[in-house]
């Protein structure tokens, strides 16, 4: 028995050894096979930040937690637009101060304290390993000594300014050599002499607002560029090459064209680049959009008889060009002719190539074409998706703006947005403000068409963490809510509107508030509580804001609500049984704000306050019945009459009749008759009856205290 | 245009340049020639035609003020407290008179067909209005002369009931829509069927299906045929400047901290995967072991063979032996600035006789 289980024991035990002993003879194995069924699995060569990014895959979005940039502190995690800004701005003020530090007082850090002074000067760096990115950064000035080591250093880090002084302090032009020279020409040409953005500060990039990129020929004439390529002798390609790519990519058109034929007729080759970035600014050689369409064919020819292959930029430069010039029929046609002969060379359509033909042929004004669905299926067909070019940012969120504007098509939209959410896809979204707008479009288009339950989880799923609604896609969420009779929600949104801070926001507080209005006798008892409890606190919230804005001496004063809105909180508060109920109070300020023209026009429902007159008078608030009654007497109310019947039948527990004949009698005769808390709707009466009060003394009503803001102009 | 004749003085000085240009313009022989080179009936039609216009927006305007007011939207008057109404009547008159008088002067003065002139003038001051343009009654029936400021006055005193009341009579119209509207989205009682209304509405109100493009449809132009790929000149520099804006572009902040470290190590600021805790240490990399142990032969040809300096100097070398943190080349450094210390002050050793026996070789040594 024993020795049947060892002996297969041993065997495995020798193999063992004898892999062992592969392993300290250096020898790793090289294919999965061996004799004796144990293989170990080839060595895999990885890349330093492989293991990470794997770990990285496993580690989903998250919608309902903040962004990772917000973790550190769960009290400050911010909601709205703004403070999400000024949270990562501040994070990287932060790290910038320190950068600041370690640039400004670099002494401090490349010294050593105990050398003796004569060693001070020499720099010296105290961490071992020395670390580039942690080193302060070099500062150049008259008196550092430069060699060509610094430039290149400075040009590959895409450091311009401090390029072109090393570049002075060489002493110019004669004193670098070729090489350098060439590697200066073309770092120049590509940015035209202006400083690049750092790739440090990656907050800055992302809520910079990126201004669309004009089409003005910015290319510096007479400049830096133009000097070096002046003096480099004999002219190489290379030379050629970046000069004319150069003045192309800044759209100095005419000048790059006229080089690259002087070059073509010297026989110099060109490149692909070239042509590309040729074709990409020819528009602005001709006029009119037969003789541009001719001349991107001749460039194109041109290049073809240069033997150069094109590539899949110069589709996208064709296309760039193209959409640039306008719409129409004959330039869509030529766009997919274009498209179709890259397609017969096997360049695939990039990202930036659909973003262009999206731009050609959806216009705003033009017929609607449905030309996307076409590119989604190609795209999503696609292992993945690479950025080719920066442009290629601009793709989702146009597509999304397709969908939203032109095609008004949700099962679009949300394909784009699963593909968006594809993979590694994420990165194409491009910066926080074209983010902003891809969601505003996709929530705004499932506002629109989408079935209420698939919007309100896009909802739940975007805000407040992914997404947060900028006030008029706010509107649009509350219409969608109110056509869907959501009372809940609607409740919620005031909430949603206070932590996004746009709750000072009059006109979306009002549709806010015509929308639970009307929808709030569908609501079960306890979403009323909810909602009712949301109105009085919008009051409350105007009240907090205008004392802020009285203690501050605000420059921009707060708008305030109009009466519609007032008489919607009015009539919500009101509709409680109980006497003793918290909202009451909301219901008075209401009514007074309302009398003292603190809301702006008239309400459009008087019979909405000729119900909470009845209410207050059915629960026993006298006060707020009267003031109610009284000031749709005062603006002349028809409704005022027969409330004012109402609510006082309701006090005196007498039918209508009984009250209607009790009015007929002169008021003198009425005082005694009457409670004295009632006596103010019987004035009240008196007002809408006669359009004067009855008591001459106790006019202190309307005309005089009519202000501007009652005007009618809404 | 005349929408309200209250011309202020400067504006009445731009009519006035006005009217002094329109000589100057034409000081030569043109006033003369046009007149005979169109046809003369058709001029004087033209000029009856302008003149009659022109007393008619003089006249009383066509449509009420009720209905004006409804038609384009008025400022409010409220706002600004305005002359009284007589006196703009008055004002207006005034301006229409004399730019008409001073009008047919000019053109008096001019001489040649006094009534073309008289009415291209007017038509300047007027407007741009386009003389043989048949459309100029057209142009003018929306417009009217607001001089009714009467109820301007009215305006102030009204009680909130009279202002709440026109309110509601005029929002009425605007009313409408809107109660339908609500009982559109509330009558109906399940969300679905409300979901269902709101799409017909909206295919409604858009426009009909859009017409599908496929991408790949085109006709190819056939310019490309060879075969071989050839991208011409490289530029290295460029190429990279470019794959460094493409990062900028597709450049996100990190989500979670894996993706941190991982731009953390794109940006060299943490160890890279494989771990090797002598990562950045190039500089010692081919340095045997013993050369950082075993220094006692820096003191071979200067130190003395024995004595205080001797046993100072194996110390420090036993001391640096031990020391991980000095690369070989700054371990010879110290000892090599003892030597030097110790032989600037050899006059002093050598006296105390702690520098004893120099050996030969020593004086060989730098």
């Amino acid at each position: 028995m024993y020795s049947n289980i060892i002996l297969p024991r041993q065997w495995s035990r020798i193999a063992c050894f004898c892999r062992l002993s592969t392993i300290e003879g250096q020898k790793l194995p090289q294919s999965g096979k061996s004799s004796d069924g144990i293989s170990p699995p080839p060595r895999i060569p990885r890349g330093p930040t492989d293991i990470l990014q794997a770990l990285a895959a496993t580690v989903g979005p998250d919608p309902t937690a903040a962004h990772y940039k917000y973790h550190d502190d769960p009290y400050l995690i911010p909601l709205s637009n703004y403070r999400k800004r000024a949270y990562a701005l501040s994070a990287e003020a932060g790290r910038k101060a320190a950068a600041w530090i370690r640039d400004e007082h670099a002494s401090l850090f490349n010294t050593r304290e105990w050398d003796p002074p004569s060693k001070l000067k020499t720099p010296y760096y105290n961490a071992d390993p020395i670390i580039d990115a942690f080193e302060p950064k070099p500062i150049y000035n008259e008196e550092s000594k430069v060699t060509e080591e610094d430039l290149k250093y400075t040009i590959n880090n895409a450091l311009l300014d401090d390029s072109i002084k090393i570049f002075q302090l060489l002493g110019g032009i004669e004193n670098i050599s070729e090489e350098t020279k060439l590697a200066l020409l073309q770092f120049l040409c590509f940015y035209n002499e202006k400083e690049p953005d750092s790739m440090e500060w990656l907050e800055e990039r992302w809520f910079s607002a990126n201004v669309r990129e004009r089409q003005l020929a910015t290319w510096k004439l007479g400049g830096l560029a133009d000097k070096i390529f002046a003096s480099i002798e004999p002219k190489t390609p290379e030379a050629y090459c970046a000069v004319i790519q150069g003045m192309a990519k800044h759209y100095q058109a005419e000048r790059a064209h006229a080089l690259s034929q002087e070059a073509i007729e010297k026989g110099i080759p060109l490149s692909t680049e070239v042509f590309n970035s040729l074709l990409a600014c020819v528009g602005f050689l001709r006029e009119g959009t037969a003789l541009r369409a001719e001349a991107l064919k001749g460039l194109l020819t041109q290049m073809g008889e240069q033997g150069l292959s094109p590539n899949e930029e110069t589709l996208t430069a064709c296309l760039r060009s193209i959409s640039s010039w306008g719409g129409g029929k004959m330039l869509q046609e030529l766009a997919l002719q274009v498209v179709a002969e890259f397609k017969q060379l096997g360049i695939q359509p990039g990202l930036s190539a659909y973003y262009y033909l999206l731009c050609l042929f959806c216009k705003e004004r033009g017929p609607r074409i449905d030309i996307l669905s076409g590119i989604l299926v190609d795209l999503e067909n696609r292992e993945n998706l690479d950025a080719k070019e920066p442009t290629d940012t601009n793709f989702f969120i146009t597509a999304m703006g397709v969908c939203s504007d032109h095609l008004q098509d949700i099962n679009m939209a949300e394909r784009v947005h699963a593909l968006l959410m594809k993979g590694d896809n994420y990165k194409l979204v491009g910066d926080a403000y074209k983010e902003s707008i891809y969601y505003r479009h996709l929530v705004t288009v499932a506002c629109r068409h989408a079935p209420f339950e698939r919007t309100t989880e896009l909802l739940d799923t975007l805000v407040p963490n992914v997404y947060v609604p900028e006030p008029s896609v706010m509107e649009e969420i509350i219409k969608t809510l109110e056509v869907a009779g959501a009372g809940e929600r609607l409740a919620q949104a005031w909430s949603q509107l206070v932590v996004f801070g746009i709750a000072k926001r009059v006109r979306l507080v009002e549709r806010l508030l015509s929308a639970m209005s009307s929808t709030y006798e569908y609501q079960t008892e306890e979403v009323k509580g909810k909602m009712r409890d949301a109105a009085a606190d919008i009051l409350k919230f105007g009240k907090i804001a205008e004392n802020e804005q009285n203690a501050k001496d605000l420059r921009t004063p707060v708008q305030k609500l109009s009466a519609n809105a007032v008489s919607n909180i009015v009539e919500l508060c009101s509709d409680v049984k109980d006497t003793a109920d918290a909202n009451w109070d909301a219901v008075s300020e209401g009514i007074q704000r309302l009398k003292q023209s603190d809301a702006t026009g008239v309400p459009s429902r008087p019979q909405a306050l000729a119900d909470v007159a009845l209410r207050a008078a059915t629960a026993g608030k006298l006060g707020i019945a009267a003031s109610a009654v009284q000031y749709l007497a005062e603006c002349g109310f028809e409704e005022a009459v027969p409330a004012s019947i109402q609510a006082l039948g309701a006090v005196l527990n007498r039918p209508q009749e009984e009250v209607e004949t009790l009015l007929e009698k002169q008021r003198a005769d009425l005082t005694k008759a009457v409670h004295p808390s009632a006596l103010a709707l019987v004035d009240a009466y008196y007002l809408a009856k006669t359009g004067a009060p009855a008591r001459e003394a106790d006019s202190s009503t309307s005309s005089d205290s009519d202000s501007e803001s009652s005007s009618d102009d809404e | 245009m005349l929408t309200r004749l209250r011309f202020g003085k400067r504006d009445f000085r731009l009519i006035t340049r006005c009217l002094s240009d329109k000589p100057s313009d034409n000081d030569g022989k043109s006033p003369e020639n046009k007149p005979e080179v169109q046809a003369p009936k058709k001029i004087s039609s033209e000029t009856e035609k302008i003149q009659e216009l022109l007393k008619k927006m003089l006249a009383e305007p066509k449509i009420s003020e009720k209905e004006y007011r409804e038609k384009f939207a008025t400022a409010p008057e409220a706002r600004r407290r305005k002359p009284k109404a007589d006196e703009i009547e008055v004002k207006t008159e005034k301006i229409e008179e004399s730019i008409t008088k001073a009008a047919g002067e000019v053109a008096q003065a001019i001489g040649g067909d006094v009534k073309q002139t008289e009415a291209e003038l007017l038509s300047r001051v007027l407007g741009k209005i386009n003389q043989t343009s048949t459309t100029l009654s057209d142009l003018l029936i929306g417009m009217k002369v607001d001089r009714t400021t009467e109820k301007d006055d009215l305006v102030q005193k009204q009680t909130r009931g009279q202002q709440v009341r026109r309110f509601v009579e005029k929002s009425k119209s605007n009313e409408q829509p809107r109660y339908t509207q609500r009982k559109q989205a509330t009558d109906i009682g399940k969300p679905q069927g409300e979901q269902e209304t709101r799409r017909t509405r909206d295919t409604k109100r858009s426009q009909p299906q859009p017409t599908t493009v496929n991408v790949f449809s085109g006709q190819p132009l056939g310019i490309f045929k060879s075969k071989e790929t050839n991208y011409g000149t490289k530029l290295d520099v460029w190429e990279s400047l470019k794959q460094r804006e493409l990062t900028l572009a597709t450049l996100q902040p990190p989500t979670n901290y894996f993706q941190k470290m991982i731009l953390w190590t794109e940006q060299g600021k943490v160890w890279k995967f494989p771990i090797d805790n002598e990562q950045g240490l190039e500089e010692e990399q081919n340095i045997h072991f013993s050369e950082h142990v075993f220094l006692d032969s820096h003191l071979e040809g200067w130190c003395p063979k024995k004595g205080p300096i001797r046993h100072f100097m194996e110390l420090v070398c036993v001391g640096l032996s031990k020391n991980a943190f000095y690369t070989v080349q700054e371990k010879k450094d110290h000892i090599m600035w003892y030597k030097e210390y110790f032989e600037s002050k050899k006059g002093v050793l050598t006296e105390v006789g702690a520098w004893d026996s120099k050996p030969s070789t020593a004086s060989a040594s730098p």
